[in-house]
């Protein structure tokens, strides 16, 4: 057994969505052809009538990180071979029904893009193993990089994103925040806001996704589920504190847990509905994956001492808050898999040490999916979740007001 | 020129965010944790910068030369195409 490479990838998903599987499955060419001139494929999984809501999964961003689209891979294969012959689901620790199986293609939008970066994976499976961006190479008159052959400099996807991109004015000088602008550093945000067509196209199929509420992007390593926000700590009562309004821009980025606290007071508004459903679902895959091979993954704000910007889960985010005719996509980033013994096997641990990976967050996906799928099929009077901003602490209260 | 995973140590979060707003250190975020006597957190740095942060009273635990130890890993990727005699299989139902 071996990670999946480039073709492997593009294959089985065009085996995802051969003949047999087309009443359910419509594989996706994006428009945007990578540097090296690679075309990438979505697929998108549904049945019936439009879609009472969606999920975008997301994967192999980061070059490095090998094993989100063996994943995204395993995902896919397991629901469009259980939906095709109208069986359940068995595998390491995801258990689910044929009737689950079925509300989740007939209920939701599934749009799965697993390999967003194949020139960067390329890369990284055959020359540079701990290669994590994309390959855009130096442009004119352009230094060339120590890393990666000189021929870098190669954009971070997930800095490149069209939310508080341009960190210099939008932070505070006093804010760590895990980007750059220098070409060669492996965090570059690139050199504008969605200028590389990777980003471009996550973004096109999120512009074409209109049933999709919810986005999650697979990475490693750190066993966390992080959501909304990655700038700054998230606060449910202010909503004119917001990436959005400019008397803010140097503020952005210091996190109430600094010494002395932030003398900004900033924090970005996150609507409580909004955090009480991120920490619920985020509490719903963090117990499958206990329940796959019991590790314990933490659910928490993705902002931590270090803020960043340009991220994918915060741009789909922001969409609606900026456009009020977009639907709200909330956001999560996984971090699978634990700290190992050096840097390297933590993003490609051993084959064999990826299999139960690869079925503790598939059972976390197939959780995440069932329990939004039950939701629009079966709507009920839902229950009020009280949650504490940065918390994963909640309680709960009936209203039956819903 | 190397690049090595160190291990830094710092008094307080306020050090550890000098990492990244003053030395410029690529840090791993998810890495940092609270221990009894301040802060700590993975990095990956060419090997000149450490004694720079060492020099700024960072504690600096080296480990493996990231590059070199990341080579192994290649025997790790799939080789050929394993779902290419399915896909030419379906392709030939097609016809």
């Amino acid at each position: 057994m071996s990670y999946l490479n480039v073709a492997e990838v593009e294959t089985a998903l065009k085996l995802a969505a051969r003949p047999a599987n087309a009443g359910f499955t419509k594989l996706i060419t994006l428009p945007h052809l990578t540097w090296e001139g690679r075309t990438c494929r979505a697929i998108r999984i549904h049945r019936g009538a439009p879609a009472g809501g969606g999920v975008y999964l997301l994967g192999g961003v980061h070059a490095r990180e090998w094993g989100s689209p063996d994943i995204l891979i395993n995902f896919v294969q397991l629901l469009t071979d259980a939906y095709r012959t109208g069986s359940g689901i068995s595998q390491g620790g995801t258990s689910l029904g044929a009737d689950k199986v079925r509300e989740i293609v007939d209920h939701l939008d599934l749009v799965v893009f697993p390999q967003a970066n194949p020139d960067g994976r390329h890369h990284s499976m055959t020359v540079d193993p701990m290669w994590r961006k994309n390959r855009r190479p130096a442009g004119l008159g352009e230094r060339p990089c120590s890393v990666g052959d000189g021929d870098g400099p190669g954009v971070d996807i997930n800095r490149n994103y069209d939310f508080l991109w341009d960190f210099p004015t939008k932070f505070s000088p006093e804010a760590p925040v895990v980007t750059s602008t220098d070409p060669c550093s492996e965090i570059y945000r690139g050199p504008a806001a969605e200028s590389e067509p990777e980003t471009a196209n996550v973004t096109w199929l999120l512009d074409r996704s209109p049933y999709v509420s919810y986005f999650i992007d697979i990475h490693s390593f750190g066993e966390d589920i992080l959501y909304n926000w990655g700038d700054d700590d998230d606060q449910t009562t202010d909503p004119a504190m917001s990436f959005r309004n400019p008397g803010f821009d140097g503020k952005r980025g210091i996190p109430d847990s600094t010494p002395g606290g932030d003398p900004e007071k900033y924090r970005e508004f996150l609507p409580a509905e909004d955090l009480n459903d991120l920490i619920g679902l985020g509490n719903v895959m963090r117990d499958a994956i206990q329940a796959a091979h019991g590790r314990h993954y933490s659910v928490k704000g993705a902002v931590g001492l270090y803020p960043t910007s340009g991220t994918s889960d915060d741009y789909a985010y922001s969409r609606s808050f900026l456009d009020a005719r977009k639907r709200k996509v909330r956001g999560y980033t996984i971090e699978w898999g634990p700290q190992r013994s050096t840097i390297p096997k933590s993003f490609h641990p051993d084959y064999p040490d990826m299999v139960p990976i690869i079925e503790e967050v598939t059972a976390a996906l197939f959780a995440f999916c069932s329990t939004i799928a039950g939701r629009i099929a079966n709507p009920r009077p839902a229950e009020r979740v009280l949650a504490q901003p940065g918390s994963n602490r909640r309680q709960t209260a009936p209203i039956g007001d819903r | 020129m190397s690049r090595i995973h160190i291990t830094l140590r710092g008094s307080d979060r306020e050090s550890m965010a000098d990492l990244v707003r003053v030395h410029g250190v690529r840090v791993y975020p998810q890495t940092l944790k609270e221990k009894t006597e301040g802060f700590q957190v993975d990095a990956v740095v060419d090997e000149a910068v450490i004694g720079q942060l060492v020099d700024a009273g960072y504690e600096v635990d080296q480990h493996e030369d990231v590059d070199e130890a990341a080579q192994d890993s290649l025997q790790q990727v799939g080789r050929g195409n394993r779902f290419a005699a399915q896909a030419a299989a379906f392709e030939e139902d097609e016809r």
